[in-house]
């Protein structure tokens, strides 16, 4: 392929990106006077513009499937339902996980309830629940989005249920550095 | 379109469709060329859609928003092809096989004439899928998509220089390759 080539011709890659127009400025302005005196040249520069025109009429778009907008759209709309049940069935869930914390029924695993806290630690007490409250509700959310990324449900619940033990474990230690003092 | 793509990203669904119904056939086309199955292609496409949803508040403008979706979708046909491992294995479709109607021929054309020009495009197809993906991606980004060696850089994550040098030598390889073919078929 390249026993035309003398010495100074340019890279035939180099051609081929001048012909598609890719060649950068500096480029052409080497290749363009190499081809006004190089027959062999602009005879290659020929053949790979009309074999780049040829693959072009040849590698014509198809249509897709008269549905696939519709698919698409149909799949993003189900799956924006599904977001908003399982963040509302979080929330249900946390709600009613503070509620049962709130009413004293892990007291007997020894977990004070938390409003507890504030009144025996003060102001740092108060500042940890609240950041605690935002922590919480971030990673909450950011997990959720997490959640609703997997394609399999299995997978989904598995992450859900070791959202809601990091949760607790988040909570444990908290309280654990709220009360070491 | 920058209309659209503002909108959609504040959640927009209608806009999103927009921008769907715009961008579903040259994203198809590249996964049916990079992919060789029309269901899988159709699929991909799919999923790529669903997947620019979900990351559309992430495009800040920096590149042109098609050159943001086409590297967003080259590398999930990319990953689908290392998942299921088909390279070696794919089964090459023809043009009439994706689009049965695409190249109905008019009342006026010789058959013969007609067989003919289906049976170089479809050779032209079936050698461009024997390409390894690694020169098929390029190419096809060029010669189908119409983008310059500078852009499909951007998308691939190739230099410009490799880039040049895939495409030059997809293009030699699909040269002798068809050449001797359609000598050999008596041309």
């Amino acid at each position: 392929m390249n026993q035309w080539r003398r010495k100074d011709c340019p890279e035939p890659e180099l051609l081929d990106a001048w012909v598609t127009g890719n060649a950068t400025s500096e480029e052409a302005t080497v290749i363009e006077p190499h081809l006004q005196r190089c027959t062999a040249c602009q005879r290659e520069a020929e053949e790979a513009r009309q074999w780049d025109n040829r693959l072009r009429s040849e590698l014509t778009f198809v249509d897709p499937p008269v549905d696939l907008t519709a698919s698409v759209m149909n799949r993003l709309r189900s799956r924006t339902v599904d977001t908003w049940r399982l963040l509302a069935t979080m929330l249900v869930g946390y709600g009613l996980f503070i509620t049962a914390w709130q009413t004293g029924l892990f007291s007997r695993w020894g977990w004070a309830m938390p409003i507890e806290v504030p009144i025996t630690n003060g102001m740092r007490g108060l500042q940890g629940m609240l950041s605690d409250f935002f922590l919480l509700i971030e990673v909450s959310v950011m997990w959720s989005g997490w959640v609703m990324q997997q394609s399999s449900s299995l997978m989904a619940a598995l992450l859900l249920l070791a959202g809601g033990w990091l949760w607790i474990a988040g909570i444990c230690w908290h309280r654990w550095l709220w009360t070491k003092e | 379109m920058e209309d659209w793509i503002e909108r959609a990203k504040n959640g927009d669904l209608d806009a999103f469709e927009k921008l769907v119904s715009h961008y579903q056939r040259p994203l198809y086309n590249l996964a049916l060329g990079l992919l060789n199955d029309p269901t899988e292609a159709e699929e991909a496409t799919q999923d790529v859609f669903i997947n620019v949803h979900a990351r559309i508040t992430q495009f800040r403008g920096e590149s042109r928003f098609s050159t943001w979706l086409y590297r967003i979708a080259t590398n999930a046909c990319l990953d689908r092809i290392r998942k299921n491992k088909r390279e070696r294995s794919h089964r090459v479709i023809t043009m009439a096989e994706a689009d049965p109607l695409s190249d109905v021929p008019s009342w006026t054309d010789h058959p013969e004439q007609v067989c003919e020009i289906r049976e170089q495009r479809d050779a032209i197809r079936d050698a461009v899928a024997e390409l390894p993906v690694k020169y098929r991606t390029p190419l096809l980004l060029h010669i189908q998509h119409d983008y310059t060696y500078k852009e499909i850089a951007e998308i691939t994550d190739l230099s410009v220089q490799t880039v040049g040098t895939r495409i030059h030598r997809a293009k030699l390889w699909l040269r002798k390759r068809l050449q001797t073919e359609w000598k050999g078929g008596g041309e």
